[in-house]
């Protein structure tokens, strides 16, 4: 008995990367293919980097930008241990499981912060401002959407959050947190609209100065970053593995998958949001949005119990 | 060929295309040829490696493009494109480029410190590494922050060729701006984008239609940029196909149904209307600006076909640089760089401005 729990658990433990792998493959691919580069973009940008040197600018604090290049993979990760959907359980079923989440994807502000700073060179710079400014429009009302799940299932264990879901998906029971989610998973992974931080009018911003493995790395990191925010959004909002036929792990990829394609569709349908305008409509609309629905939620749990 | 050389021949180039004011023609086939190849233009140096310079740099230009190379990193290769060059040989260029890349590029340069990609810290206490630090100064907002001297362009992704805005920056806001161009000395060649009125000026009978073509393309290679900067690459493309096809005689029934899909498109975003409203930009604001451009492609499709002679002497466009540095100096970068994209200032024949 003892054996066969190891096996299984050596199991999971070899599934993560491959999930994560795949499901960061996934959106490269889809990117790419949104942007006229065709399927096979991501493997042949991927090739052309393995084989291209590695520069750097003149003084730049090249530990902070390792440490910033690699902060973000990491982050991705991380985060993906606590959502990521592998059968019934996360790798890591930790207590604080949503909280976990939240911590890892905050880490992504040091990671881009560090990146742009390091490289000692004013286009990253400021598409490293540009990421700051856009972490205090987006991180309050990403944090209440997160809370209201939380209060939903009365839990922050993920598959608790998940069991809470057997009569109504927390997608239809709190729709506001479920858009604010999803706009907020754009702007964690600065994808689409939220991409300023690497707009081509700031030259690739905070990427502006990364080549060759850095490059590598950080495309990495940012594609698996996206592929993590979409898939958390299954366990939160989408009923986790829960589906007719399939068995939980095949449904729970499906829906991240549909929430992946969903996040690259939408990315490419509209012009970026600079964060001098959406600032204020952010904190204005979707914040009260947000407390309103995170009252209503609280409303229900308590009624309920 | 080794294996990583078969490998660096499928993985395919990362192009960064260099505008100059006279490249107008080879840019175009450029950009329509490296989309056809579906390769992926880079932003900046650092991840390109493959440099196309569409027409000639001169000057000052020159200087810059060659400090754009020396940051590159190897593999790497670089290609100019003369500024009469037709698509075969744009196409046949390009294969060249990309054959000599797969079998490890040119140009290859020992390690040692690259320039910082437009990055020039000004005054202040020296540092190791020989650079000076920012100095601090009040900001528009009555923060003290790092002053900047900046030059954008005249190498930048989306931006009109051989234009310099020599900026003054503290944090993303732009506190002053003077405007120059360089590489424009070579007055020799016409603007390609008045082809059709120089010829009519030399006596040669040109349809009104042929104008009003090319003027149709000048607005959308300009909407093509300024999609681009307001980050929206998937309607800048769709504005960059149709300024190629307008260029390729196709007839105009089947273009204005493409340009109504387009159009409906750009003006029904509100995304776009919220960013680019009240971006002063002059006479108008920056969404002014785009939608006036929307309505003159519109209208110069309804006379693509009118084959009255074009009359000899065109009615001056007027000059757009000298209102740059006052509209520039408070604004933040994106909206520095979607003024200098509403109005695309023409960097020909401004040999005057530096």
């Amino acid at each position: 008995m003892p054996l066969r729990k190891g096996a299984a658990a050596l199991g999971v433990i070899l599934a993560f990367p491959v999930v994560l792998g795949g499901l960061a493959l996934a959106a490269a691919v889809l990117d790419s293919r949104t942007r006229g580069t065709g399927w096979a973009g991501p493997l042949r940008e991927a090739a052309r980097l393995l084989g291209q040197r590695r520069r750097r600018t003149v003084a730049a604090d090249g530990l902070l930008v390792t440490a910033g290049v690699c902060a973000l993979l990491t982050a991705a990760t991380l985060a993906g241990t606590a959502v990521l959907p592998l059968g019934e359980r996360p790798l890591a079923d930790l207590a604080v499981g949503v909280v976990w989440f939240n911590a890892m994807e905050v880490a992504v502000w040091a990671a881009l912060w560090l990146t742009g700073w390091g490289a000692n060179s004013f286009y990253p710079l400021v598409g490293g401002y540009r990421f700051l400014a856009q972490g205090l429009a987006y991180e309050l009302p990403h944090m209440f959407a997160l809370i209201t799940v939380a209060v939903g299932a009365g839990s922050l264990r993920v598959p608790e959050v998940v069991a809470a879901q057997r009569g109504l998906w927390f997608a239809v029971a709190m729709p506001v947190a479920f858009a604010v989610y999803l706009l907020s998973a754009l702007a964690m992974a600065f994808w689409g609209p939220l991409g300023g931080p690497l707009g081509v009018d700031v030259a690739g911003g905070v990427r502006a100065e990364l080549s060759g493995p850095d490059l590598l790395i950080f495309q990495a990191g940012r594609y698996a970053l996206l592929a993590v925010a979409a898939a958390a959004a299954v366990p939160f909002f989408l009923g986790g593995g829960a589906g007719p036929g399939l068995p939980a792990w095949a449904w729970t990829l499906v829906k991240a998958l549909a929430v992946l394609a969903l996040l690259v569709w939408a990315g490419r349908r509209t012009a970026g949001l600079r964060m001098d305008r959406f600032t204020e409509a952010s904190w204005l609309v979707l914040i009260p949005a947000m407390l309103l629905q995170l009252l209503v939620t609280a409303t229900v749990a308590v009624a309920a119990r | 060929m080794g294996l990583s050389g078969r490998l660096a021949r499928w993985a395919g180039p990362r192009p960064l295309l260099v505008a100059t004011p006279y490249g107008t023609r080879p840019r175009l086939h450029a950009e329509a040829e490296i989309a056809r190849r579906r390769w992926h233009p880079a932003a900046a140096p650092a991840a390109a490696s493959l440099l196309v310079v569409c027409g000639l740099a001169t000057g000052e230009l020159a200087t810059a493009v060659a400090e754009v190379w020396e940051s590159m990193p190897d593999p790497r290769t670089r290609t100019d494109l003369p500024p009469d060059a037709g698509p075969t040989e744009v196409s046949h260029a390009l294969d060249e480029v990309a054959a000599r890349l797969a079998g490890g590029g040119m140009g290859v340069s020992g390690g040692g410190a690259m320039a910082g990609y437009g990055g020039d810290h000004g005054g202040g206490m020296e540092m190791p590494g020989g650079i000076g630090m920012a100095g601090r100064g009040e900001d528009r907002d009555g923060l003290r922050l790092e002053v900047l001297h900046v030059p954008l362009g005249p190498v930048l992704a989306d931006w009109p060729g051989g234009l310099v805005v020599d900026a003054t920056v503290q944090g993303d806001v732009v506190q002053e701006a003077a405007v120059r161009v360089v590489g424009a000395d070579l007055g020799a060649d016409e603007p390609f984008w008045d082809e059709p009125w120089h010829k009519a000026q030399s006596g040669e009978r040109v349809p009104r239609g042929a104008a009003e073509r090319r003027g149709a393309a000048e607005r959308l290679d300009g909407m093509g940029r300024l999609l681009a900067v307001a980050g929206w690459p998937a309607a800048a493309r769709a504005a960059r196909t149709l300024r190629d096809r307008m260029l390729m005689d196709r007839p105009a029934a089947g273009l204005a149904a493409e340009f109504a899909r387009f159009e409906r498109r750009v003006r029904g975003s509100r995304a776009l209307r919220w960013m680019l409203r009240g971006i002063d930009a002059g006479q108008d604001d920056v969404l002014g600006y785009a939608l006036r451009s929307l309505d003159v492609v519109g209208a110069a499709l309804d006379r693509m076909d009118d084959d009255t002679p074009l009359p000899a002497n065109r009615p001056d466009p007027g000059s757009t640089h000298d209102r740059l540095p006052a509209l520039l100096a408070g604004a933040e970068l994106a909206a520095a760089r979607l003024i200098v994209a509403a109005l695309d200032p023409r960097t020909e024949a401004a040999g005057g401005h530096g």
